[in-house]
């Protein structure tokens, strides 16, 4: 999408801005789902490896 | 698609490469295995059975713990411990935790600011260390999978001398666990060490590791954009 057809919005000092596509993205919460999942996927991956090791450095094997 | 990821690269990134590492070290470390096992006179193993061995997870575990220590350390000191010109570190002066306005806490904090920061009480203490707690935790968590993973494997070694066997106790009190964990752990400070100190003249342009290219080398807690 280019800046031309992006909505306006109104800056912090009252001028009338395009918005950035990230600066969309933000406003449309899309961001913070995709970086829950993120920060989800990442302890995700932690967890299952320390129950794994776990799990195994327990039975003995 | 490749798009929509984009803002989320980095994290991606070292997940792929984390896995193919791993991937390549039960293969490396199978093979070493075998050829271990052949030279005793003792029968080789299958894949299956080396990633669900303790051999695989002492020496996955003992290389965990060091670096979430890294991180716990890494971010404890920084809280209260500074290097002029570094770009990792705070301004000196600036030692501590910080004011309320300056971590925009409680009455302080702003309309998008986290629930918890907004909070006052054990949920903002709380929600003010999770990431000291969480790195440490888990360096807690593997360094004891890597004592109890180690004692088997030093009691299989033991096994095969025709020595005897030691418990957890005893075995977290012998070289081997010591060697482990301190050959990590050199290796770590080392690295941290040099972040810390070559980052002061050295410069990579475009990495927020790095300082800005022009920045002078007395500046310091100054990050590339």
């Amino acid at each position: 999408m280019s800046n031309q057809n992006r909505p306006f919005i109104v800056s912090d000092k009252g001028f009338k801005t395009h918005p950035s596509l990230t600066g969309c993205l933000v406003r449309a919460g899309v961001y913070s789902q995709v970086m829950k999942l993120v920060f989800a996927g990442w302890l995700l991956l932690v967890t299952v490896g320390l129950a794994y090791m776990l799990i195994i450095a327990f039975s003995g094997r | 698609m490749l798009k929509r990821l984009r803002p989320h690269a980095l994290s991606l990134f070292f997940a792929a490469i984390f896995l193919l590492a791993l991937w390549g070290q039960s293969l490396a470390g199978l093979a070493e295995y075998n050829a271990d096992q052949l030279a005793h006179g003792g029968a080789e193993v299958s894949y299956g059975a080396f990633v669900t061995s303790s051999a695989f997870v002492v020496d996955v575990a003992e290389n965990w713990q060091s670096e979430f220590l890294q991180f716990f350390l890494f971010i404890l000191a920084t809280v209260w411990i500074v290097q002029t010109g570094s770009p990792e570190s705070k301004k000196p002066g600036d030692e501590g935790v910080g004011s309320d306005r300056e971590q925009l806490v409680g009455r302080f904090a702003k309309a998008d600011s986290p629930r918890w920061a907004r909070r006052a009480g054990w949920r903002l203490t709380l929600y003010s260390n999770s990431l000291l707690l969480v790195m440490g935790a888990i360096f807690v968590c593997s360094w004891w999978i890597q004592s109890v993973a180690g004692t088997v494997v030093y009691n299989q070694e033991q096994s095969e001398h025709g020595e005897d066997s030691v418990t957890w106790l005893g075995y977290v009190v012998t070289p081997d666990f010591w060697n482990r964990t301190l050959q990590n752990w050199q290796s770590e400070f080392l690295a941290v060490g040099c972040m810390v100190a070559f980052s002061i003249f050295l410069r990579q342009r475009g990495s927020s590791e790095s300082k800005p290219v022009g920045t002078p080398h007395h500046e310091t807690a100054t990050e590339g954009e």
